[in-house]
C-alpha cells in the first residue's frame, strides 16, 4: 500500500533524510561497494551523482547523496540478489517511479544497462530463464522504493518552481 | 569506517584505468548513436560478454522489454525508443578520462585512511602490549597495583608515550632487557 504525502509533508520527510544523509561519506560508500564487487566503472560515475543537490523550499537538498544512499541500503537488504541485478533493479525502479529524477540518473543507468545489459544477453544466449528473476528484483526495488518515491513525488511542485 | 581488508580490497580495484573509457576508445568511430553502438559491443567484450543481448533492465527503462539479436540492434532499439540512450553510451566511453581522475582521487583518499586505520591498530597493538606487560610485573612482584594504575592513567592522557611506558615495564621485568649506556 503507497504512502501518499501532502506537498508539506513531503517536504518535512525530505529534509529529514536530508540531515540524515549530511554526514555520509563518498570514499566510504565507494569502498563499501567495491567490497560488494560493483565494477569501478560503475562506482567512479556515482560520484557526479552523489554531489548533485537541489534547492528546495530555500534548502540545499542532497538529492544525489539520498539516492545513493537508498540505493546502497538496496543493494545491503538483498545480499542474495545479483549485485548487477539489484543495481539495474534499483535504478530502473527509481527512474520509473520518479520521472523528477531520470535526468540525474540517467548517465549511471546507461552504464549499469550496458555492464550487465551484457551480463543478462549471455544468459540469454546460454537458454537460462531470465526475465522471472528480473521481474522479482524489479518487483523487490518497487516495494523497496515505494515510500522515497512517494516523498519525491509529493515535492513535485517545489521541484518544479526552483 | 571500513577495515583494513576492505580498505585494501578497494584499493586493489581502484588500479587500472576506466574500461568502459577504454572500450570507447577503441570503438571511437562516430558520434552519437554510431559510437554508441560501436561502444556497447566494446563494452560487453571488456566486461566478458560475448554478445550485448536485449536489456530488460535497461529497456524498462524506456518503457517496455524490447529483445534484439545484435548488439547494434540493441542500441537501435534503445535510440528508436529513446536516442538519448544510445548517445549516453558514447557519452559513457568518453567520460573514461575524468572517471580515471576519479579513480585516482579516491584511491588517494583510500590510502590516506588505510594508513589512519594502520596507526591506530598499531597504537592498539602497542596498548595491548603495554597491558600485557603491566600484568606480568604484577603477577611477578616487580610492580604494584597502584604504581601500574598510575602508569595507565599517565598513557591514556597522553602524558607518556606508551612504548616508553612498555620498555620501562618490561625492564623491571627482565633487567637483561634494558639498553643502559655503555660503563
Amino acid at each position: 500500500m503507497s504512502q501518499s504525502f501532502s506537498p508539506q509533508e513531503g517536504l518535512l520527510e525530505l529534509s529529514m533524510l536530508n540531515a540524515e544523509v549530511k554526514e555520509q561519506d563518498f570514499t566510504e560508500t565507494m569502498v563499501e561497494l567495491l567490497n560488494r564487487n560493483i565494477p569501478t566503472e560503475i562506482v567512479t560515475r556515482l560520484k557526479e551523482l552523489w554531489e548533485a543537490t537541489k534547492t528546495l523550499a530555500g534548502e540545499v537538498i542532497r538529492i544525489g547523496k539520498i539516492i545513493v544512499q537508498k540505493i546502497v541500503d538496496f543493494v545491503r537488504a538483498n545480499p542474495n540478489l545479483v549485485v548487477g541485478l539489484a543495481l539495474g533493479a534499483a535504478v530502473s525502479s527509481l527512474v520509473g517511479m520518479v520521472p523528477l529524477i531520470g535526468p540525474a540518473l540517467q548517465p549511471i543507468a546507461t552504464v549499469i544497462g550496458s555492464i550487465y545489459g551484457a551480463g543478462v544477453g549471455s544468459q540469454m544466449d546460454s537458454g537460462q530463464p531470465v526475465d522471472p528473476l528480473v521481474a522479482g528484483a524489479i518487483k523487490l526495488a518497487k516495494e523497496f522504493f515505494e515510500l522515497l518515491a512517494s516523498i519525491f513525488n509529493a515535492v513535485k511542485e517545489y521541484w518544479i518552481t526552483n | 569506517m571500513a577495515t583494513h581488508e576492505e580498505y585494501l580490497k578497494a584499493l586493489r580495484k581502484l588500479k587500472g584505468r576506466d574500461r568502459v573509457g577504454l572500450a570507447g576508445e577503441v570503438a571511437a568511430t562516430g558520434v552519437g548513436v554510431a559510437a554508441g553502438a560501436a561502444g556497447s559491443t566494446a563494452i560487453a567484450g571488456a566486461f566478458g560478454a560475448s554478445t550485448l543481448l536485449g536489456s530488460s533492465t535497461l529497456g524498462s527503462l524506456v518503457g517496455g522489454v524490447f529483445v534484439t539479436t545484435t548488439p547494434i540492434g540493441w542500441v537501435i532499439g534503445s535510440a528508436l525508443a529513446a536516442g538519448a540512450i544510445g548517445y549516453g553510451i558514447s557519452k559513457a566511453c568518453s567520460s573514461g578520462g575524468s572517471n580515471d581522475q576519479i579513480r585516482r582521487e579516491t584511491a588517494r583518499a583510500v590510502r590516506t585512511r588505510l594508513q589512519a586505520c594502520e596507526e591506530v591498530e598499531m597504537a592498539k597493538l602497542c596498548y595491548d602490549d603495554f597491558i600485557d606487560a603491566l600484568d606480568m610485573a604484577i603477577s611477578t612482584g616487580v610492580l604494584d597495583p597502584e604504581k601500574s594504575d598510575k602508569l595507565i592513567r599517565l598513557v591514556d592522557e597522553e602524558k607518556m608515550d606508551v612504548q616508553t611506558a612498555t620498555k620501562r615495564v618490561t625492564a623491571m621485568i627482565d633487567p637483561q632487557s634494558d639498553t643502559r649506556p655503555p660503563a
